[in-house]
């Protein structure tokens, strides 16, 4: 798990559960955000499904959203204790 | 809304789109959805910000970043597996068939140099009215042994001959020139009159071009490009002797064999025992056996016994393309030998069966020219002695070599067509053994073949039986197909 799998996945565990929403918070461009999701999403340690409503009940585009697994959680605690600075980086984010 | 804003927006969107196009198809259509909903909500929230400033450039460094997505995707799916699948798949197809024989020719093109044996023996001969140049040789067609002509025998011809223009002589060994080893060529003086070869400058050579002229010699122009870089010396040393250039040859001129580098001029001294080759031009409408007619009845008004005078006349345009004689019968005895065992199923009615006869000739056609341009190209087959008769070292190893390629050719392309689809002509794949071996009657044991596009099977019996069809050939339904298109 590298240092930027491991901010994703933090910053999904804080709620933020979109691409764009992702990229905002970690600062990441989007060519490095979406290719881990799909890598993270390839390991089993998010998952992700698109908005139940039809786009057009929505009237906007239908969003395809991310949330961790139970192994993505455990994974995350493995990636806290070998990042430690990961906590700090996006604590802020996470009281938000 | 803001113009300004759109422009990017409709640009990112296309980017996006194009992106799509590196995705694998399967996946397209999710991953499009997915980017265009994210590029939606990226300006809706950063125009809601506030963050209306490099709205433009933000969304288009944000679609670009597509390509990096598209192409995880697509490299994602490139495991050994799939690149083992996609490129069987690649190699089962006709057209990779046709490519991949292209792609020999190609080869055999480049690595020859661009043929230059091929174009010599199919272009038109470097010489005025070539196909009035023949050679001549000591000894009788049923023999196919040759020896060289008398010089006092070219003497004779040349005073007492109606019928030929003029008579030149030639031979040539390896010499060493300038510490170079290459073959050199003695030649009388009216040798390049005769053939009515140039130089270099397009200057034809006159009959008094080597009038006292002992040391003289005149080099090829492949000899002069390799070994003195196309700057002409003024003289070289041949055998230690030192001799001076007085002209470069035409760079399509060459006689009999393109090795020779340096040709040497004889001034006419008459040697009795001496031996050479002998070059002649035909007066216009003069056949080959009437000049052999008349030249034989010159020696023999000298008093040379009949059986001695025997002399041999080829006409060099002839002798120069007998190589595809050669190559013509070895093909002749190929499809003789091929096609009596071969149970032809013709059904000229049948769909897409002027398809598969146009693959099948094409496919044949272009493996047939590649074992003849490669005999011609890599083997001695053209090579001609230089009493231009048949060299008895070569021509038979190139004659068998020809039909080994011709026999090859054609048992593989049978074999190929046989076990292509009827319909869409790739190769068939998931071949399974089928039946029993000791069930003669009830289970006729066999190989069955599979279309991996669902247009049927092959079923290609163990061991072909009178009352039994070698192959039988079984069209799927369309309700089948779709168990293939998943495996895509």
């Amino acid at each position: 798990m590298t240092h930027t799998s491991a901010l994703v996945l933090k910053v999904i565990s804080g709620g933020c559960n979109y691409g764009f929403d992702i990229m905002e918070r970690t600062g990441l461009q989007s060519g490095t955000v979406y290719p881990i999701l799909r890598r993270l999403e390839d390991s089993g340690l998010i998952l992700a499904r698109w908005e139940p409503q039809a786009a057009q009940q929505l009237q906007r585009p239908q969003r395809r959203y991310y949330k961790l697994t139970r192994a993505g959680e455990r994974t995350l605690v493995k990636a806290a204790l070998r990042y430690p600075l990961l906590q700090n980086l996006t604590a802020g984010e996470d009281k938000r | 809304m803001n113009r300004r804003a759109i422009e990017p927006y409709l640009l990112a969107r296309c980017l996006i789109r194009a992106a799509a196009w590196i995705v694998p198809s399967r996946s397209r259509a999710d991953w499009q959805r997915e980017w265009m909903a994210e590029l939606h909500y990226a300006r809706r929230t950063l125009r809601e910000e506030g963050r209306e400033l490099g709205l433009g450039s933000r969304l288009i460094g944000f679609a670009l970043g597509a390509f990096q997505d598209a192409a995880w995707h697509r490299t994602h799916t490139w495991s050994g597996e799939h690149i083992e699948r996609t490129v069987a798949r690649g190699t089962e197809s006709a057209s990779f068939c046709l490519f991949a024989i292209g792609m020999i020719l190609a080869v055999i093109t480049v690595t020859s140099g661009f043929l230059p044996r091929t174009r010599a023996a199919l272009l038109r001969l470097p010489y005025t009215d070539p196909d009035r140049i023949a050679t001549v040789a000591q000894g009788d067609t049923t023999l196919a042994v040759r020896s060289g002509i008398r010089d006092e025998w070219v003497r004779w011809w040349r005073t007492d001959s109606h019928l030929i223009e003029g008579a030149a002589t030639y031979f040539w060994s390896d010499k060493t020139v300038d510490r170079r080893s290459t073959r050199v060529a003695t030649v009388s003086p009216d040798f390049f009159s005769l053939l009515g070869a140039r130089t270099a400058e397009k200057r034809r050579f006159a009959s008094n071009s080597f009038e006292n002229c002992s040391d003289c010699v005149v080099l090829s122009y492949d000899f002069w490009r390799k070994a003195y870089d196309g700057k002409a010396p003024a003289s070289i040393l041949v055998d230690g002797t030192r001799f001076r250039v007085i002209a470069v040859l035409n760079k399509e001129f060459w006689f009999l064999t393109r090795r020779i580098g340096v040709w040497e001029i004889r001034l006419d001294t008459v040697n009795h025992n001496a031996k050479t080759g002998v070059v002649i031009r035909l007066r216009p409408d003069v056949t080959d056996a009437q000049a052999r007619a008349e030249l034989v009845s010159i020696v023999q008004a000298q008093g040379v016994n009949p059986w001695s005078s025997l002399i041999v006349i080829s006409s060099l345009s002839t002798r120069v393309r007998a190589v595809f004689w050669s190559f013509a019968l070895a093909l002749v005895l190929a499809i003789g030998t091929i096609l009596p065992a071969v149970r032809v199923n013709f059904a000229p009615r049948s769909t897409g069966g002027a398809v598969r006869a146009l693959f099948f000739c094409s496919k044949t056609g272009l493996l047939l020219v590649a074992v003849l341009l490669a005999g011609l190209e890599f083997t001695r087959a053209p090579s001609i002695t230089m009493l231009g008769g048949t060299d008895l070292a070569t021509e038979p190893f190139s004659t068998w070599l020809f039909l080994l390629g011709c026999m090859g050719t054609l048992t593989w392309s049978i074999y190929d067509q046989r076990h292509r689809c009827r319909v869409c002509l790739r190769r068939f794949g998931l071949a399974a053994q089928v039946g029993c071996r000791g069930c003669v009657f009830l289970s006729w044991a066999g190989t069955e073949m599979v279309c991996l596009e669902g247009h049927g099977m092959l079923r290609v019996p163990e061991r072909v039986s009178s009352w039994q069809r070698p192959d039988q050939w079984m069209s799927l339904d369309d309700s089948l197909v779709e168990l293939f298109t998943q495996d895509r």
